[in-house]
C-alpha cells in the first residue's frame, strides 16, 4: 500500500469506483472522443490484429483455404538471406533519405528566416514539391534520369564530367541514390516547413545576446538554434522515418524495387510477395516484423531525446 | 572601461522613418548615463547602435578610441542586459553566465572562478545549477546581470531591466544595480521609459523624444532648469503645470494674463506670448492671497501628501497641487495657489527655456 493509500485509506475496491467516479465527472470527454476512437480501432486497430492473425497462416489468395502454421513464416523469414538484405537496404533508404531531408530542411528554413529578397516567393516555391503527387515526382525523376533522354545526363555530358550518358536506375550499385534523391526532393519541402516555423519560435533576443556575448553565426546555430529546434527536429525525424519508412510509391514508380532488388525496401518486397505472388501470410508476416521495427524505434528514440526530462 | 561617444549619429529605418536624429553624445568613462524618453523616442535604438545590434545610418559611434560603426557586436567587448533578459533557456545559470567566456577560450578555472565571484556579489551562488525557467523574474534579472558582469566588459548596455518585475522588486533592484556599477566602474548606459528611475541612478540623464536629444545633464538639473517645455513636462511626477500666458510690462515689473488667473510678478521679461510652468509641489494652497483663482474637483491622497486636482474658476483648465498631508480641503472648496518666483519656468514660442531674472527691489504680486 503506498503512502498516499495509507492516508486516504482507499484499496483496491474503492480505486475501481474512484476510476468509476472519474469516468463519470468526464462523460462528456469521454463520449466526444468516442468516435474517433472507434474509428481509429476499426481502421487501425483492427487490420493490425488481423495482420498478425493472418502472418500465422499459410494464406494462398483464396482465403477459404487458410493453414495454421504458427510462428513458421517467422521463422523462415529470419532465417532468410533477403531478409537481411532487406534491412540493409530498407536501412540506408531511411537514414540516408531522412538524413538527406533533415540537412536540407534545415539549410532551407535558416535561410528563409533571413532577411532576404523574396523570401514570400521562396516559401512558396519551396513548398510546390510537396503538392505534387509522389506518382508524377517520381515519373519526372525517371526522366531527368534516364540514360538517353534525361536531363542529368545532358548537363554531365555538356560539363564533360561523363563520356557517355549513364543509366543511374538500371545500375544495381547506385540505383537505389537515383531513388533516394527523388524522396529528398519530395520530402524537403516538409521539414523545411516544419522547422521554419520552429525557427520563427525562437526569440531574436537570443541571437543578439549571442552575438554580445562573442558568437559567431556558427556558434549561434550549435548553442542556440539546434539546442532552441531540438524538440521540433526529433518530432520531425521521428515522423519522416516513419514515412520513408512506409513509402512505396516512390520507389515503385522509378524502380518496381529493380534492379535484381536491389531498390527493394520492407514495404516493396511486402507488397511483391503478399500482393502480387498471393503469399498473404508471409506478406502479413512481414508486415508484423516492418510494424515492430518502427514501434521499438519510436519508443528508444523518443526514450533517448527525453532523457534530460524535456517535455516534447 | 571606456568612453562612449556618439557623433551626430542618426538612424534611418528603410521606410524612411527617422528614429535617431543628429545625436551628439559623450558618456565618460565610468559614469552612469540614463536615457529616458517617451515610446518610440530613439532611445532603444540608441542603445542597439552602440551594442551593433543596428546599424548607423549617418554619423559616428566610438568605444574608446576607436571607432566602432564597421565593428560587430561580437567584437565591441560590450554586455547587454536585456528587457526579456534574453537567458538561454537550455542551459543552467552557470552555462547562461559563462556562455561568453566559454566562447573566448578562457581557461576554465578561471571561468569558474570569475562566475563564482559574480554570482556571489549578485547573491545567486545556489542557483548555478538551476535553469532560468525555474527561476522567479528577479532572480532571471540577477542571472542576466551577472552574465554582463562576468564578461569584464568595457561598457554595459541596459534596455528596460527593471520594467519586467513588480514595484518592490524593482526599487530594490535599483539600488542593487547601482552598487554594482559603482564598485566595478563600468561606462554604463541605461534605457528606460521611468523617470523615476532615471532620477535616482544616473550621473547624468540624457533625454530624448521623436529622436532628438532634449537635454543632458545631472538630475537635479533637469529638474530645476529644463531646456524646453518637453523636458519640463517629462521630469516630474506629477507632471509640470503649463498655461499659456500674454506678458505685458508694467512698472512693477511683467504683468501676465491668462486663463488661469492674471498677476504681476517682480520678473524682467520681454513682452510676448509664452507658455508658463510651474511644478504641482512648487504651488501652494491658501484660502486667500494667491496668484490663480481656482476651485477644488479631486483630492487624491498618497499617504506622503495630497494631490489637489483644481480647476481655475477662470477657465476651468486643469491644475494639479502637490500639498502637505495634513490639509485636505474638500471637494468645491475655493482655494488660491501661490508661487515662489525662482520656482516658475517659462517657455517661449519654440518651447525653449527663458531665462527667468528676479527684479531687484520688488515683492511680488
Amino acid at each position: 500500500m503506498s503512502l498516499a493509500e495509507e492516508y486516504t485509506g482507499t484499496d483496491g475496491d474503492s480505486r475501481l469506483s474512484q476510476s468509476v467516479a472519474h469516468l463519470r465527472r468526464n462523460r462528456r470527454a469521454y463520449l466526444l472522443i468516442a468516435p474517433a476512437a472507434v474509428f481509429l480501432l476499426a481502421v487501425v486497430g483492427y487490420p493490425i490484429l488481423e495482420t498478425f492473425r493472418l502472418s500465422l497462416y499459410r494464406s494462398p489468395a483464396d482465403s477459404t483455404i487458410e493453414t495454421f502454421v504458427g510462428l513458421q513464416h517467422y521463422v523462415e523469414i529470419v532465417n532468410s538471406d533477403i531478409f537481411y538484405r532487406l534491412i540493409w537496404q530498407t536501412g540506408r533508404w531511411v537514414l540516408v533519405g531522412v538524413a538527406g531531408k533533415t540537412l536540407l530542411g534545415l539549410l532551407i528554413a535558416v535561410h528563409l528566416k533571413g532577411d532576404i529578397k523574396g523570401r514570400k516567393f521562396f516559401r512558396t516555391a519551396f513548398l510546390i514539391p510537396w503538392g505534387i503527387p509522389y506518382a508524377i515526382s517520381a515519373v519526372v525523376f525517371r526522366w531527368i534520369e534516364h540514360p538517353q533522354f534525361g536531363y542529368l545526363n545532358a548537363v554531365l555530358l555538356k560539363l564533360g564530367v561523363i563520356e557517355q550518358g549513364i543509366g543511374i536506375l538500371g545500375n544495381p550499385d547506385i540505383a537505389w541514390l537515383g531513388v533516394v534523391v527523388a524522396d529528398i526532393w519530395i520530402g524537403t519541402p516538409f521539414m523545411a516547413i516544419i522547422f521554419l516555423a520552429g525557427l520563427q519560435s525562437i526569440p531574436q533576443d537570443l541571437y543578439e545576446a549571442a552575438a554580445i556575448d562573442g558568437a559567431e553565426r556558427w556558434h549561434q546555430f550549435r548553442y542556440i538554434t539546434l539546442p532552441q529546434l531540438k524538440s521540433v527536429i526529433l518530432m520531425a525525424t521521428l515522423l519522416s522515418t516513419i514515412w520513408t519508412f512506409v513509402s512505396f510509391d516512390v520507389i515503385w514508380t522509378m524502380t518496381g524495387g529493380g534492379p535484381i532488388s536491389t531498390t527493394a525496401t520492407l514495404v516493396i518486397h511486402i507488397y511483391q510477395v503478399g500482393l502480387q505472388n498471393g503469399n498473404l501470410g508471409r506478406g502479413a508476416a512481414y508486415s508484423v516484423i516492418g510494424f515492430l521495427f518502427l514501434l521499438l524505434f519510436a519508443i528508444v528514440y523518443l526514450r533517448v531525446y527525453t532523457r534530460g526530462g524535456d517535455e516534447l | 572601461m571606456s568612453k562612449v561617444r556618439l557623433s551626430n549619429v542618426s538612424k534611418v529605418y528603410e521606410d524612411d522613418i527617422l528614429a535617431v536624429e543628429g545625436l551628439d553624445l559623450t558618456v565618460e568613462d565610468g559614469e552612469f548615463v540614463v536615457v529616458v524618453g517617451p515610446s518610440g523616442c530613439g532611445k532603444s535604438t540608441t542603445l542597439r547602435m552602440v551594442a551593433g545590434l543596428e546599424t548607423v545610418s549617418h554619423g559616428e559611434i566610438s568605444i574608446g578610441e576607436t571607432v566602432v560603426n564597421d565593428v560587430r557586436p561580437q567584437d565591441r567587448n560590450i554586455a547587454m542586459v536585456f528587457q526579456s533578459y534574453a537567458l538561454y533557456p537550455h542551459m543552467s545559470v552557470r552555462e547562461n553566465m559563462s556562455f561568453g567566456l566559454r566562447l573566448a577560450g578562457d581557461d576554465a578555472d578561471e571561468i569558474q572562478r570569475r562566475v563564482d565571484d559574480a554570482a556571489e556579489m549578485l547573491e545567486i551562488s545556489e542557483l548555478l545549477d538551476d535553469y532560468p525557467k525555474q527561476l522567479s523574474g528577479g532572480q532571471q534579472q540577477r542571472v542576466a546581470l551577472g552574465r554582463a558582469i562576468v564578461r569584464d566588459p568595457d561598457v554595459f548596455l541596459m534596455d528596460e531591466p527593471l520594467s519586467n518585475l513588480d514595484a518592490k522588486l524593482r526599487t530594490q533592484m535599483r539600488t542593487e544595480i547601482q552598487r554594482i556599477q559603482e564598485s566595478l566602474g563600468v561606462t554604463t548606459i541605461y534605457v528606460t521609459h521611468d523617470q523615476t528611475e532615471a532620477m535616482t541612478m544616473a550621473d547624468r540623464i540624457v533625454i530624448l523624444n521623436d529622436g532628438k536629444l532634449q537635454q543632458v545633464a545631472p538630475p537635479e538639473e533637469c529638474y530645476d532648469e529644463p531646456n524646453n517645455e518637453f523636458v519640463a513636462g517629462f521630469i516630474g511626477s506629477p507632471s509640470m503645470n503649463f498655461f499659456d500666458v500674454a506678458v505685458t510690462s508694467s512698472n512693477r515689473g511683467a504683468h501676465f494674463e491668462s486663463p488661469a488667473g492674471e498677476f504681476t510678478l517682480g520678473i524682467d521679461v520681454p513682452p510676448g506670448e509664452y507658455t508658463f510652468g510651474v511644478r504641482p509641489e512648487d504651488l501652494t494652497a491658501e484660502r486667500e492671497g494667491g496668484y490663480i483663482d481656482t476651485i477644488v474637483d479631486v483630492v487624491e491622497p498618497v499617504g506622503s501628501d495630497n494631490y489637489l486636482y483644481l480647476k481655475t474658476t477662470r477657465s476651468t483648465s486643469e491644475v494639479i497641487a502637490r500639498v502637505e498631508s495634513d490639509f485636505r480641503p474638500e471637494v468645491g472648496d475655493e482655494i488660491e495657489l501661490g508661487f515662489d518666483i525662482e520656482d516658475i519656468h517659462l517657455f517661449d514660442a519654440d518651447g525653449e527655456r527663458m531665462p527667468v531674472t528676479e527684479l531687484q527691489m520688488t515683492d511680488s504680486a
